[in-house]
């Protein structure tokens, strides 16, 4: 029972790790990314290449990592959702579900279909206390989920540029109004939630082996971990990747393994039913 | 008045016109003109394995550019038409009846269990045969009664039952588990697996399912350790195999693990490195590494015809196959039609492949070889570890 809490947190993690980003972009531009799982693993691929053409020492190939991930938010947002934000949040985020499948097709041409190991920079150690067993790797991944919940949050809280980030969804013409560059920080959210997909990719790569489809199966959770947070929640996605993870991992000890995706999705439901606005979202009024 | 005649008059030359291209595009013999020989195939170049897709096309096309170098099947050249399906029945058959329909080829072969039991039932109405698709099962292909359908891949009921029973008999396994894809192929694992058990009497401890497409492994391999296992048995595909020895080595949980031919292939020590040492598999075909000469005109063939020369388990297979593609077909005389292909290979008892040895075939059977035999990690390398086991 220890090591399926233990597992279920390590597990969770991932799943929290990849909702941050897709958490950030949508609480300022208010649009949920299908496209957040192939930024990061373009990301990771890009690192990888580099990290294997260079030989530079890994961790300039995370940064490389990061980098590209930045660069393909930027894009992704000048190219493609700047033009169509315009229409509304369907619009945009089919346009989403069409780069998802632009960026999937373009690593498969580029890198191929081939499965290959990927380099942990937290190292492939496991650690045991008392009898139960937990891999550095996955205490890597927690740790730099928490650092990034927490980094994000006080990003938005305490800084101008967080401030005005803030401000756009609340009331955008207000904002305009008030002086603020609607496009160019929205741009800075794309690119600050496109980075922190990078670093996803560059630590979930070494778990799933980098390879085209390996983001297909962690974004879908991801977006139910977003949503049981609270879509607009940073911590929330953290905590709820948290519990997610662990209670699938405990139920399915009574339960057949196979019913593990579809449990994680009942699980969510229940609780979306008594909470619509996830565990830590903002109950929304409208006034009418 | 003159516009409804010009309206007879222009539907009447169009149905003429749509009969006589129809009636113009039966040919008498499908797929064979003088200088070539068209063969169809359906593959899973996009979609959840494109890895395993890509290292077919790789074997088949090799094996193509090979043959027609050295003349082409009595003279005739083979051309191959590659089909992408993304590893889904319905695409599958749309592959399929455009090879028939629009290309016209003389028979079929292809990647996928789900998608070779749709195709083989339609080829079968379309009385096209379908050879050696590498997919197993032993109700729905290996022993479905299909007349066009001819395999040699073991089922996997065949393969779980062969490797099962060599791991009780030689590696000492007490409380044999599995772990298997939730789908027919990884129910066919059961099955033998099963069967063997209940031959001997012996409790199954834990047979976990997992979804194709899981990436986190750790839940069901924590059952299975939970539950005592010694062995866990991997019926899913090489890199499940591999996230499985990860998750478990993370928890401490060290079984014997062996798998089956998708598992016998350099690349699951290339993903797991030393975790992957001591790992069982079955193989079906001569070793990449074996001092067999026709082993090495494979490999140089694959050297000099593709771009991708590592023979992997897929590779080696397909390339194989083609080659018992073109035996077939030269077996079927100067003049081949989809029915002589078929009567030659029913002759076959047995036919040696240079790659994978005696394949038979009857009228009332076409599943062509159920034989493997035992390799193992030892030192980074698979090695032989036993001789050729024949399935009951």
């Amino acid at each position: 029972m220890d090591q399926a809490i233990i597992n279920g947190l390590a597990e969770g993690s991932v799943y929290a790790l990849l909702a941050l980003g897709l958490v950030f972009i949508h609480r300022i531009t208010e649009v949920a990314s299908f496209a957040h799982g192939e930024v990061s693993a373009m990301a990771a691929f890009v690192g990888f290449s580099i990290w294997q053409s260079t030989g530079l020492p890994f961790w300039m190939a995370i940064a490389g990592s990061v980098a590209t991930g930045a660069v393909l938010g930027a894009v992704i947002e000048r190219v493609a959702v700047r033009r169509v934000q315009a229409s509304g949040i369907l619009a945009t985020t089919v346009v989403t579900l069409g780069l998802y499948f632009v960026l999937h097709g373009s690593v498969r041409a580029v890198w191929g279909p081939e499965v290959r190991p990927y380099p942990s920079i937290f190292g492939d150690a496991t650690l045991r206390v008392g009898g139960v067993a937990v891999s550095t790797q996955h205490i890597g991944v927690m740790a730099t989920s928490l650092l990034i919940a927490l980094g994000l949050s006080a990003y938005l809280r305490f800084t101008e540029t967080g401030l005005s980030l803030r401000a756009i969804p609340q009331n955008p013409y207000g904002a305009a109004v008030m002086g603020l560059d609607i496009r160019r920080l929205r741009a800075v959210s794309w690119i600050v939630g496109s980075a922190v997909g990078a670093v996803a990719g560059v630590l979930i790569a070494p778990l799933t082996f980098l390879n085209s489809n390996m983001m297909t199966s962690p974004l879908i959770k991801a977006f139910a971990v977003a949503a049981l947070g609270g879509l607009d929640s940073l911590l929330g996605a953290f905590v709820g990747g948290l519990l997610l993870g662990v209670v699938e991992n405990v139920v399915v000890l009574y339960i057949s393994s196979y019913l593990k995706d579809s449990l994680a999705f009942v699980f969510i439901l229940l609780v979306l039913l008594v909470t619509p606005e996830g565990l830590f979202g903002k109950p929304r009024r409208e006034k009418v | 008045m003159k516009e409804r005649l010009w309206h007879y008059g222009a539907a009447v030359a169009g149905m003429l016109l749509s009969l006589s291209l129809t009636a113009g595009s039966s040919v008498a013999e499908p797929g064979v003109t003088g200088t070539t020989i068209k063969i169809g195939a359906y593959d899973a170049l996009t979609g959840p394995i494109p890895l395993t897709g890509k290292q077919m096309s790789t074997g088949w096309l090799a094996a193509v550019k090979a043959i027609n170098d050295a003349g082409g099947i009595n003279g005739r050249k083979i051309e191959l038409i590659v089909e992408d399906d993304g590893y889904e029945p319905t695409r599958a058959m749309a592959a399929a009846r455009k090879l028939v329909d629009r290309d016209e080829v003389l028979l079929v072969t292809g990647l996928g269990t789900p998608t070779s039991v749709v195709v083989a039932k339609y080829l079968d109405g379309a009385k096209v045969p379908l050879l050696f698709p590498m997919g197993a099962s032993s109700t729905q292909l290996n022993q479905s009664g299909f007349k066009q359908l001819f395999m040699i891949h073991p089922a996997y009921m065949t393969q779980a039952e062969i490797v099962l029973t060599w791991m009780l008999d030689n590696a000492g396994v007490k409380k044999p588990c599995i772990i298997y894809q939730l789908d027919p192929a990884g129910e066919d694992h059961l099955a033998g697996f099963k069967k063997v058990l209940a031959a001997r009497k012996i409790d199954l401890p834990a047979a976990e399912p997992v979804e194709r497409g899981t990436t986190d492994y750790s839940a069901p391999v924590l059952k299975l350790k939970n539950a005592g296992c010694d062995l866990v048995y991997t019926g899913l595909t090489l890199e499940a195999a591999a996230r499985i020895v990860t998750a478990a080595d993370r928890i401490g949980f060290k079984p014997k693990f062996a798998g089956f031919t998708t598992q016998a292939d350099a690349t699951l020590i290339k993903l797991i490195g030393p975790l992957a040492e001591g790992f069982y598999a079955a193989d079906m075909l001569l070793r990449p590494d074996s001092d067999d000469p026709a082993v090495k005109a494979y490999l140089d063939s694959l050297q000099k015809y593709s771009a991708e020369a590592t023979p992997t388990f897929f590779t080696n297979y397909a390339y194989a196959a083609m080659q018992l593609i073109a035996e077939a077909i030269k077996d079927a005389g100067p003049s081949p039609t989809r029915e002589k292909v078929v009567a030659a290979l029913e002759k076959w008892n047995p036919k040696q492949s240079p790659l994978m040895g005696p394949v038979s075939f009857g009228a009332d059977n076409h599943d062509g070889k159920r034989s493997l035999y035992m390799i193992q990690v030892k030192n980074g390398k698979w090695e032989k570890v036993s001789d050729w086991i024949g399935a009951k």
